[in-house]
């Protein structure tokens, strides 16, 4: 199975500095994770020391005039998505296993790529320069991902014939396995993919269980892991940003029940409701929080929806004040079956509740409104109620 | 059943309530006091009833600073008005 592995060395720093090309002549450390465990994502290259995934008090305690920049994922994964589109155009077969690493199956293409290079040469053409991509095209995913990342940069590497005498020569700690897998390996003296493939598989096994045998396969450059592609999936993203920063979660609930009803808009036509979906915020100083929210069955109601929004929001603390919210519904569905209500009362409100979006319907804009709290405590008298539309 | 004109729904159509309306006041020039009202004809502020102040969101690149005036009108109407301090403009605005 030949594939081409495409790496976008600091992706994360370039998406910041494409956003914001101040960002490239100042030393930034960007930092991600919840509550109060962060870690380092990526950082600026002057910045030496510094590692991904190492804490945000090991990193300050190495580069204390680094500027910290708390990482913006939604942004980083719709800017890594709109590149995996653009490469699905190349080949069916496309895996986005990171953010920043792609695996393309480039198999059966020689029809339209007579070779390797005319094949990188359509890769970069989809790829935006200034991501700077290393690749490698290989026999398997994992010396492929070798070839990109002993490739120059901007550059690319191929590796034909006997993978075994490329691998060889780097270290063990290159493999995708466990810290304590490396660890165990350094302990037997074993350093090199050449010291590892040159060990009986006997003896791995007997050490390492199941794994000693893929850790020899790999280290001979062998690697039959599949490609996972994405899956073809209607994903709904809307975010909003609130009128003013915030604490209060009744606040936040009226902007994403707006942007649930938008949600619901697109959606009930098709008779489908939400199975699942990502809730996110963006605190006031661009700290990142995120909660997935899935339905037994799709709910098609917004009461409902809502109902678990505001159980997540009161269960899972914002890190900050929250000035931007946002919603990504990642899957859909229809309902089984519906069962109208037994009591009189809620039967009248759901026939209000239909006519009302049959009204709007007709008229193209919401035409009755319900008052909701908003911040009644307020001192700024506009921000303490609000008019949402009642057909939702 | 109503057919779908095909019109796009606002659904996003969030309301605030209670928004100030922009007034035309004359001030006094040493105090900055409202001395009339230009809504919807020209009145006289015959008394300042009370008179408070909000610093609200100064954390913020626009923060909310405001002098709140309640007013009778020579007509006998009560209003509650208010100077912007960052532009300098008057609204009115029920508190």
């Amino acid at each position: 199975m030949r594939v081409l592995c495409i790496l976008l060395p600091d992706f994360p720093l370039k998406c910041e500095i494409i956003r914001n090309p101040g960002v490239e002549s100042s030393r930034v450390v960007i930092i991600h994770g919840t509550g109060s465990k962060k870690l380092v994502l990526d950082h600026s290259p002057e910045l030496e020391g510094l590692r991904k995934d190492m804490t945000l008090q090991q990193a300050l305690a190495c580069q204390d005039r680094a500027e910290i920049v708390q990482a913006d994922l939604p942004y980083y994964r719709s800017a890594f998505n709109r590149i995996l589109d653009g490469l699905e155009g190349i080949s069916p077969l496309v895996e986005g296993a990171d953010l920043g690493t792609a695996y393309l199956g480039a198999d059966g293409l020689h029809l339209i790529y007579p070779d390797d290079e005319s094949l990188i040469a359509a890769v970069r053409e989809v790829v935006p320069e200034a991501l700077t991509p290393r690749m490698g095209i290989a026999g398997g995913k994992f010396p492929a991902y070798l070839a990109a990342l002993n490739s120059p940069p901007d550059g690319h590497r191929i590796i034909s014939g006997k993978t075994g005498d490329f691998m060889k020569g780097f270290p063990c700690d290159v493999l995708p396995v466990s810290m304590k897998t490396k660890v165990k390996l350094q302990g037997f003296g074993i350093r090199t993919l050449g010291q590892l493939a040159a060990c009986p598989v006997g003896p791995l096994q007997s050490q390492f269980g199941p794994e000693g045998r893929k850790i020899q396969q790999l280290a001979r450059g062998f690697d039959d892991t599949p490609l996972y592609p994405r899956k073809a999936e209607e994903i709904i993203e809307e975010n909003t940003t609130l009128s003013s920063v915030t604490i209060s979660i009744d606040t936040v609930l009226v902007a994403i029940e707006q942007l649930i009803s938008r949600v619901f808009v697109r959606i009930s036509q098709q008779g489908m409701g939400i199975h699942s979906l990502a809730l996110w915020t963006r605190s006031y100083d661009s700290e990142h929080w995120e909660r997935a929210i899935r339905f037994k069955e799709p709910a098609t109601d917004i009461k409902r929806v809502m109902s678990r929004i505001r159980m997540v929001l009161e269960n899972y603390p914002q890190p900050g004040p929250v000035e931007q919210a946002g919603i990504r519904v990642n899957r859909l569905g229809y309902p089984r079956g519906r069962q109208n209500s037994l009591f009189k009362e809620v039967r009248g409100r759901d026939h209000l509740i239909e006519d009302i979006r049959q009204l709007e319907l007709r008229q193209g804009n919401p035409q009755v409104f319900k008052l909701r709290e908003v911040e009644p405590w307020s001192r700024i008298p506009e921000r303490r109620y609000a008019l949402m539309p009642t057909g939702r | 059943m109503v057919q779908d004109t095909g019109k796009t729904l606002r659904a996003d159509a969030y309301r605030p309530v209670n928004v100030p309306e922009p007034v035309e006041v004359e001030e006094a020039s040493s105090s900055s006091l409202p001395l009339a009202v230009g809504a919807p004809r020209r009145q006289a502020v015959k008394a300042i009833e009370d008179r408070w102040r909000i610093d609200d969101e100064w954390w913020r690149k626009e923060p909310v600073l405001r002098l709140y005036y309640e007013v009778v009108l020579e007509s006998g109407q009560r209003l509650v008005l208010y100077k912007d301090l960052i532009n300098g403009c008057w609204y009115r605005q029920s508190y």
